[in-house]
C-alpha cells in the first residue's frame, strides 16, 4: 500500500510530530511504501533549517531529511503556509526579495494542488496534528 | 472505494489560529482538482455557521462569507452535528439547504462513505 502523511502540528508538539516520524519509520520498515509527507499549517516549521534544537532533543528536520534520502520520500511544505511563516526556499526568497532563505534543502515548497495530487496517487493518507 | 472522495471535518471554532481556514482552503483545493469533497461541522466547528459574524471588528476575513462562497466551488455537501449545535444553543439557526443534520446514529455511515477523512 502507498502511504502519504499530512502533518499540521509544529515540531515541538509531541502529540503530532513525534508520532508522524515514528509512523513514517514504521511504514518504510514494512512492505508498504511511503510516497510523500505534506507539511501544512504550523507543520511547515519542520522544514526550517534555522531552528536551534536543544541538545537533548532530536533535530526533526535532519531526521526527516535522513529518512527521505534513504527511502526516496517527497518532503513537501505547503507554500502558502510556509511563506507566511517565514520558511522560504531560495527561489521564494529571491522572488520576494527577502534577505535569506530558511527552508531545509531536503524540503520542497509546493502548493495545495500537490496535496490533491497526493490524494489521487496514494492509497492512504494519514494525518497528524488534528484538533485536540 | 475506487473513487477518491474526501470528507473534511471542521472541529475548530472560526478565528482560532487559522485552523478552520486551513481546512476550508484545503477543501477548495480538492474541489479545484475535481475531487469530490464534503464538509462535516462538529464540536466548536459549528460556531462557523453562526450568523452575523462581525469578522472585520477583529481584523479577520469573514468565515461566514467564505462558507457562503463554497457552492461556487461545488462544495455543497455539508453535514452538521445536531448535538453540537444544541449544546451551544445554536439549534435554532438557519442552515443552508445543502446542509444536513447528522446524529450519533448516522455519523458512522457517513464517515464510511468517504475514502479519505481529514480533521481540522
Amino acid at each position: 500500500m502507498r502511504f502519504s502523511l499530512l502533518v499540521s502540528s509544529p515540531p515541538a508538539d509531541s502529540y503530532g510530530s513525534d508520532p508522524a516520524l515514528q509512523f513514517a519509520r514504521a511504514v518504510v520498515r514494512s512492505e508498504h511504501e511511503l510516497h510523500r509527507v505534506f507539511f501544512y499549517g504550523d507543520g511547515v516549521f519542520h522544514g526550517s533549517a534555522l531552528a536551534v534544537v536543544p541538545r537533548d532533543r532530536p533535530d526533526t528536520a535532519e531526521q526527516w531529511a535522513a529518512l527521505a534520502a534513504e527511502h526516496q520520500v517527497d518532503l513537501v511544505l505547503c507554500s502558502a503556509s510556509a511563506t507566511r511563516r517565514g520558511v522560504l526556499d531560495r527561489d521564494e526568497a529571491e522572488r520576494r526579495a527577502h534577505p535569506a532563505a530558511s527552508a531545509h534543502a531536503a524540503f520542497a515548497l509546493s502548493g495545495l494542488g500537490q496535496l490533491a495530487d497526493t490524494y489521487l496517487l496514494g492509497d492512504r493518507i494519514v494525518t497528524f496534528g488534528g484538533t485536540r | 472505494m475506487s473513487e477518491t472522495s474526501v470528507l473534511v471535518i471542521l472541529r475548530s471554532p472560526p478565528y482560532h489560529a487559522g485552523r478552520s481556514k486551513s481546512g476550508l482552503d484545503l477543501a477548495m483545493a480538492f474541489a479545484a482538482f475535481d475531487i469530490p469533497v464534503a464538509l462535516l461541522f462538529m464540536g466548536d466547528g459549528v460556531w462557523q455557521l453562526s450568523p452575523g459574524q462581525a469578522a472585520s471588528e477583529i481584523g479577520a476575513k469573514s468565515v461566514e462569507k467564505t462558507l457562503a462562497s463554497l457552492p461556487l466551488y461545488d462544495i455543497e455537501q455539508w453535514y452538521v452535528d445536531a448535538a453540537a449545535l444544541a449544546a451551544r444553543g445554536l439549534d435554532g439557526i438557519a442552515l443552508p439547504e445543502h446542509a444536513s443534520r447528522v446524529d450519533d446514529e448516522t455519523l458512522p455511515t457517513l464517515l464510511g462513505r468517504f475514502s479519505q477523512v481529514l480533521v481540522f
